[in-house]
């Protein structure tokens, strides 16, 4: 379990220039949770997702990583290999020049042996279904695809819990569904627990659970469906509604009876062509 | 009144490492119109060529084959002057924050003006009026572009386009990586420059619900040809034109291309919210 | 701009032909032998001799031709500069002189005082002609054999290859993983790079910058504006990938596994060998009239 407690942090200490990024915030993340987190650009997102990794560390408040203090320095790799961390853009976090040897990077710098690395390279190249680029060089692969080797090359550390920064924003729809497709597949076949930071609510929609930051601070922590049925909530924390949301409320005030909120297309599909055909028409 | 074109592309090809194994071809007898005053979405996947065509627009790529005409200067004659050409169309990259390198924002978007030979009083006009389209507050015109957050860093590098005066835009994925409030307004201020400072507007994004919002026009395009072109409703009709580009509709667009797969008599032409539960809730009276 | 995205220097083309398979440290050794040796011959007949011999080489590496050449293009200025600058610089017999304010002149001699009020001139000589060529040469054998190297070898590769050389520098606290990874990150950011410039050159271009303009100033204005926002980027791109790795457990050398061990068969110690006797042979036709005298 990952357990953040009271925790705060100042980016420039004690400077003129002092700037508090995250101010007491408080959460649990279960193992096989998959949770979205949304906030404006400069919300402290990504310095509240550096801390679960043990890039930088809480000045006040605690974080523990399946019991793990982070502010022990004896804990730090023991944290960064259970926590797993995938970035943004996709050309900046290749460190190697092949697909194979990017994959073994974490592991090797574990220094697991060489043959639980190569176990490991077809094991998670399968699990993102990229079995065929395994001798390729990244620099040549599209974007959702570099995303995916960046996804297998964190796991090949075998971690618990995945944090991704923004992963989709610089991949166009099909790269994007490319992502979103292996994160789905981790998370329910092999209960990996995900972490998504994001700005595009149809993601967040689509997640079990979603954190909101505002200036800071955790200002949201429950069901897709409540944040998303508060429409001026949505608007004071800088957050769009997702299309279907907007669709399923639209439908809702025209009198269409469809219950709640459809994070899914296919879901409110097939409930409107349910209420249809037992006779709702006519 | 009749519309004038303001770009006019027919026919265009445009071959990259030409001659190599490498050769790709980018570009396929391409055609393509943008009136004056208008907002053109372009949509495609990555790799589908919309960056090379947008290239054609201000001269940074010159007609291998084809015609392009911009406000009535011919691309293909030689001796066309750039200078004239990069004060017609202004062109912005993905991500235009990191051209940025000025020590003031000031004097950032004063670069364009001065390189295209605008007189000095006015390239300081021209500085706060493009500030001001872009809702940057005149207190930062001091501040160094390298303080600001990554929104007004964006808005800062398109000022410093809009300074030049262009009577067209071209804007390359202008609201990517913004979160939802910052891309509204800035899809709101784009609208604006069409709407009140008459700037033709091309905008070039892979995400349809962006372009739905504020074109008049789509083209669709993949592996280096246009596929698609109309409004909204004639280029969705057609919803295995958007598939094969591996491209999504609009979220509505795809609810009534599902319901009429499930056998409800939708129509699957429609892309506004309104329009789209209107259309379901009309099933249920 | 399009030459920019043509560099092949330093990129890796994954296979699997006998160079690639080379043990890479054997690979490094062999290249340096072969540098050295085109620095101690200069006979024009022996240089074309050791440019066939890569020329050769680079069939056995099962990568196009045209990639390689692609590569090879990018340095023609360089060549050409070298040629020129060593022609006019090199003392000796004049060819062809330019004199102001007399013109050009074949055959010129210094010392005959063709116009009293000669300013100054300019001689390409016939050691210049000759040494430019050799150099010029030298070069383009230089950069071919550089290529075939990092087309069949990848970066981490090299990385460990040169670690494992340097190891010898334990003692002297040569930092050898260090040196080597910071290679190898190099070598894998160059495309990265190029992307970035060119992508730079095109915005400024947009913004009316003048890179094609006949006047050296202008252009020379021009380097500002991409040369900061390539530095600005290159920072970010740094201080990402510093992250990236850390959050990878990147602790430095000790206690990493290597991918591949390097280790060395036959094939290695022939490759060395047949470099050996080829150089040998070389440098004996080099030296050949002097020792027969």
């Amino acid at each position: 379990m990952i357990e953040v407690k009271n925790v705060t942090h100042w980016y420039a200490r004690n400077t003129p220039e002092e700037v508090k990024a995250v101010s007491g915030v408080s959460f649990n993340i279960e193992p096989g949770e998959f949770v979205a987190m949304l906030g404006h650009n400069g919300s402290g997102k990504s310095t509240l997702s550096r801390m679960l990794n043990a890039l930088i560390f809480p000045h006040e408040g605690t974080i523990k990583i399946d019991g793990l203090d982070s502010c022990d320095e004896a804990n730090i790799y023991d944290i960064r290999s259970k926590v797993g961390m995938v970035f943004q853009n996709p050309d900046s976090q290749i460190v190697c020049s092949t697909v194979e040897e990017e994959i073994a990077f974490g592991p090797g710098n574990l220094g697991i042996s060489r043959e639980e690395i190569y176990k490991r390279i077809d094991e998670v190249l399968k699990m993102v279904n990229m079995e065929k680029f395994r001798a390729s060089v990244p620099s040549k692969l599209s974007g959702g695809q570099k995303q995916k080797i960046a996804i297998a090359s964190v796991l090949a550390m075998k971690p618990a819990y995945i944090i991704l920064d923004e992963p989709t924003s610089m991949l166009d729809p099909y790269g994007r569904r490319q992502v979103l497709d292996a994160l789905s597949f981790l998370n329910k076949s092999i209960g990996i627990a995900v972490i998504l930071v994001t700005q595009h609510m149809q993601e967040a929609f689509e997640a079990g659970r979603i954190i909101v930051m505002h200036r800071g601070k955790l200002v949201y922590d429950g069901a897709p469906e409540k944040l998303f049925s508060d429409g001026k909530k949505l608007e004071s924390l800088s957050l769009g509604m997702p299309a279907s949301g907007l669709i399923s409320e639209s439908l809702r005030r025209k009198g269409v009876k469809i219950g709640g909120l459809y994070p899914k297309l296919e879901k409110l599909a097939e409930k409107i062509a349910d209420l249809y055909n037992k006779g709702g028409a006519k | 009144m009749i519309e004038s074109s303001f770009i006019d592309v027919s026919s265009l090809s445009y071959t990259y490492m030409k001659g190599t194994p490498y050769e790709t071809k980018a570009l396929n007898r391409v055609d393509f119109t943008a009136n004056k005053g208008e907002i053109v979405g372009i949509i495609g996947p990555t790799g589908c060529g919309k960056s090379t065509l947008i290239q054609h627009f201000n001269g940074l790529l010159r007609p291998e084959s084809g015609k392009v005409i911009v406000d009535g200067l011919d691309l293909n004659v030689s001796e066309v002057n750039l200078r004239d050409l990069r004060k017609k169309v202004g062109l912005v990259f993905q991500y235009p924050e990191y051209q940025l390198f000025e020590e003031t924002v000031a004097a950032d978007i004063a670069f364009g003006p001065r390189q295209i030979g605008f007189a000095e009083d006015e390239i300081g006009i021209r500085v706060k009026e493009s500030m001001s389209l872009m809702g940057l507050d005149p207190s930062m015109a001091d501040r160094s572009p390298f303080s600001l957050s990554g929104g007004e860093m964006r808005r800062v590098a398109i000022a410093g386009v809009l300074a030049m005066k262009p009577k067209a835009l071209v804007l390359d994925e202008p609201v990517a990586g913004l979160d939802p409030l910052t891309r509204k307004k800035m899809l709101d201020m784009i609208v604006n420059l069409n709407r009140k400072e008459k700037i033709t507007v091309i905008l070039v994004s892979h995400s349809m619900d962006e372009i739905v919002e504020i074109a008049s026009k789509i083209v669709v395009m993949n592996e280096g040809m246009v596929i698609a072109s109309g409004n909204a409703g004639e280029v969705f009709s057609n919803s295995k034109v958007i598939d094969s580009a591996r491209l999504l509709l609009p979220q509505c667009t795809e609810l009534m291309v599902r319901l009429s797969e499930l056998g409800l008599p939708v129509r699957h032409d429609l892309y506004t919210i309104e329009a789209c539960t209107d259309e379901i809730s009309s099933l249920f009276k | 701009m399009n030459f920019l995205t043509n560099i092949t220097i330093g990129q890796y083309a994954p296979g699997s032909s006998f160079i690639h398979l080379l043990d890479p440290r054997y690979k490094i050794v062999i290249l340096i032998i072969l540098i050295t040796q085109c620095f101690l011959i200069d006979k024009w007949f022996l240089l074309i001799a050791a440019l066939l011999f890569f020329v050769v080489i680079s069939f056995f590496t099962g990568i196009s031709w045209t990639y390689i050449m692609k590569g090879l293009k990018a340095i023609i200025p360089f060549v050409a500069i070298t040629f020129i600058f060593n022609s006019v610089l090199t003392p000796g017999r004049p060819i062809i002189s330019y004199v102001y304010p007399d013109g050009l002149i074949f055959g010129f001699n210094p010392s005959d005082n063709v116009s009293s009020g000669q300013l100054f001139s300019l001689n390409v000589t016939a050691e210049g002609l000759e040494f430019g060529f050799f150099m010029s040469l030298r070069l383009i054998i230089i950069v071919f054999a550089t290529s075939i190297f990092t087309l069949t070898t990848s970066p981490m590769e090299i990385t460990d290859a040169i670690e494992s050389l340097l190891q010898w520098g334990k003692p002297l606290r040569i930092p050898a993983h260090e040196i080597a990874m910071m290679m190898s990150i190099a070598l894998r950011f160059i495309p990265t790079l190029i992307e970035h410039l060119d992508k730079i050159v095109r915005a400024q271009m947009s913004r009316g910058a003048d890179f094609e303009s006949k006047s050296i100033v202008t252009r020379a204005k021009c380097f500002i504006p991409v040369l900061i926002p390539l530095f600005v980027n290159a920072f970010k791109t740094a201080d990402d990938l510093a992250i990236a790795m850390e959050s990878r457990c990147y602790k430095g050398g000790e206690g990493r596994t290597k991918l591949k061990d390097m280790k060395s068969g036959w094939k290695d110690v022939f490759a060395l060998s047949f470099t050996l006797v080829f150089s040998a042979v070389l440098i004996f036709l080099q030296f050949y009239d002097r020792v027969s005298k």
